[in-house]
C-alpha cells in the first residue's frame, strides 16, 4: 500500500483512502483509523473518569462481575462487559482467549504452544496468559493459521 | 491460587505422562505374555508398572517438561539426560521385577529398538512438535502485527 501526506492549508486534518475495491487491508486501515478516535471511558483507582485508546489496552479481564482494562502497568475498570468489549473493538485486534479473558493481539510480544493445544502468550509488558483450549481454535483463526 | 494453578498443571503433566508409560509398558508386557502362551496379566505387576512409571514420569517432569522454555543448549543438555534417565528407568525396573524374564538375547535387542523408538516419539511430541507449532503461531503473530 502506498501511503502519501499531501501538506496543504486545510482548516481540518483529512484522510482520503483511494482503492479499487474495499478488501481487508482496507477494513483494517479504517479499523485502525477508528480506533484511534475512538475512546474508551474507564475509571481509576480513585474512581476519577479516564479516556483511553483501545489500542492502548493490554487486556481485559472480567473478575467478580466487574470488568478490568490492563494497560501496562495500571488497571482500569470499565463499565461494558467482556462480551461488548471483544466484539466493539476485535477489528482493532481485540480477541477472546478465555471466559474471563480479552486480549490485545497488537501487545503480544510472543507465542508458546503448550502441551493439551494451549497457548502461552507473553505480552509487551512480560505479563504472560494463557488461551485456552477451547479458545485456541478462534485465536489461531484470528492468526490465520 | 497461581501456586496451586501451577501445581495443578504440573500434576496434569506428570499423570499424563505416566498414563502414556504405563499404558505402552503394559501393551509390551501383554504382547511377550500372549508370545510365551500366557493369557493372565497379575494386578501386581500391573500395580508395579504404574508405581515405577509414576516415580519415572515424575523425575522427568524435572529433567525436562514440554512448557518450559530452553535455550537450544539447554535443550540439547536435558535432551540427553532424558533419554540416559528413561533408559536406565525402563531397563532397571524391567530386571528388578522380573517383567520380561526368560527371553533369547534377541528378544531383548528387539524390546530395546521398540523402547528406543517410543522414547524416540515421546521426545518428538513433546519437543519437537511443539517447537514448530511455535514457530508457526509466532509467524502468524508477526503477519498479524504488520
Amino acid at each position: 500500500m502506498k501511503i502519501t501526506i499531501e501538506y496543504c492549508a486545510v482548516e481540518e486534518n483529512e484522510i482520503l483512502i483511494r482503492c479499487p475495491l474495499i478488501d481487508d487491508e482496507i477494513l483494517h486501515v479504517m479499523a485502525l483509523l477508528k480506533s484511534h478516535n475512538q475512546r474508551l471511558c474507564v475509571l481509576d483507582e480513585k474512581k476519577e473518569m479516564i479516556f483511553l485508546s483501545p489500542s492502548e489496552v493490554f487486556y481485559v479481564e472480567t473478575l467478580e462481575d466487574k470488568t478490568f482494562l490492563y494497560v501496562e502497568k495500571i488497571v482500569y475498570q470499565v463499565s461494558l462487559t467482556l462480551t461488548e468489549l471483544t466484539s466493539k473493538y476485535e477489528e482493532v485486534g481485540f480477541c477472546r482467549i478465555g471466559k474471563s479473558v480479552t486480549v490485545n493481539m497488537h501487545q503480544i510480544e510472543k507465542l508458546r504452544a503448550m502441551q493439551g493445544g494451549r497457548i502461552e502468550i507473553t505480552l509487551k509488558n512480560k505479563e504472560k496468559l494463557i488461551v485456552s483450549r477451547h479458545y485456541a481454535a478462534l485465536f489461531k483463526e484470528q492468526l490465520g493459521i | 491460587m497461581k501456586g496451586f494453578m501451577k501445581f495443578y498443571q504440573w500434576g496434569m503433566y506428570f499423570k499424563l505422562h505416566m498414563g502414556i508409560y504405563f499404558v505402552a509398558l503394559l501393551c509390551v508386557y501383554c504382547v511377550v505374555e500372549l508370545c510365551k502362551g500366557n493369557f493372565e496379566v497379575s494386578i501386581w505387576t500391573m500395580l508395579e508398572m504404574l508405581l515405577v512409571m509414576m516415580v519415572t514420569a515424575l523425575i522427568e517432569s524435572y529433567i525436562v517438561h514440554s512448557n518450559r522454555e530452553y535455550s537450544k543448549e539447554e535443550l540439547i543438555k536435558r535432551s540427553v539426560i532424558w533419554v540416559i534417565f528413561m533408559n536406565v528407568a525402563f531397563i532397571a525396573s524391567s530386571y528388578l521385577f522380573k517383567w520380561f524374564e526368560g527371553l533369547l538375547l534377541w528378544h531383548y535387542l528387539l524390546l530395546l529398538f521398540v523402547l528406543e523408538m517410543g522414547l524416540l516419539a515421546m521426545w518428538f511430541g513433546v519437543v519437537f512438535v511443539q517447537r514448530l507449532e511455535t514457530k508457526s503461531l509466532n509467524d502468524g503473530l508477526k503477519k498479524y502485527q504488520k
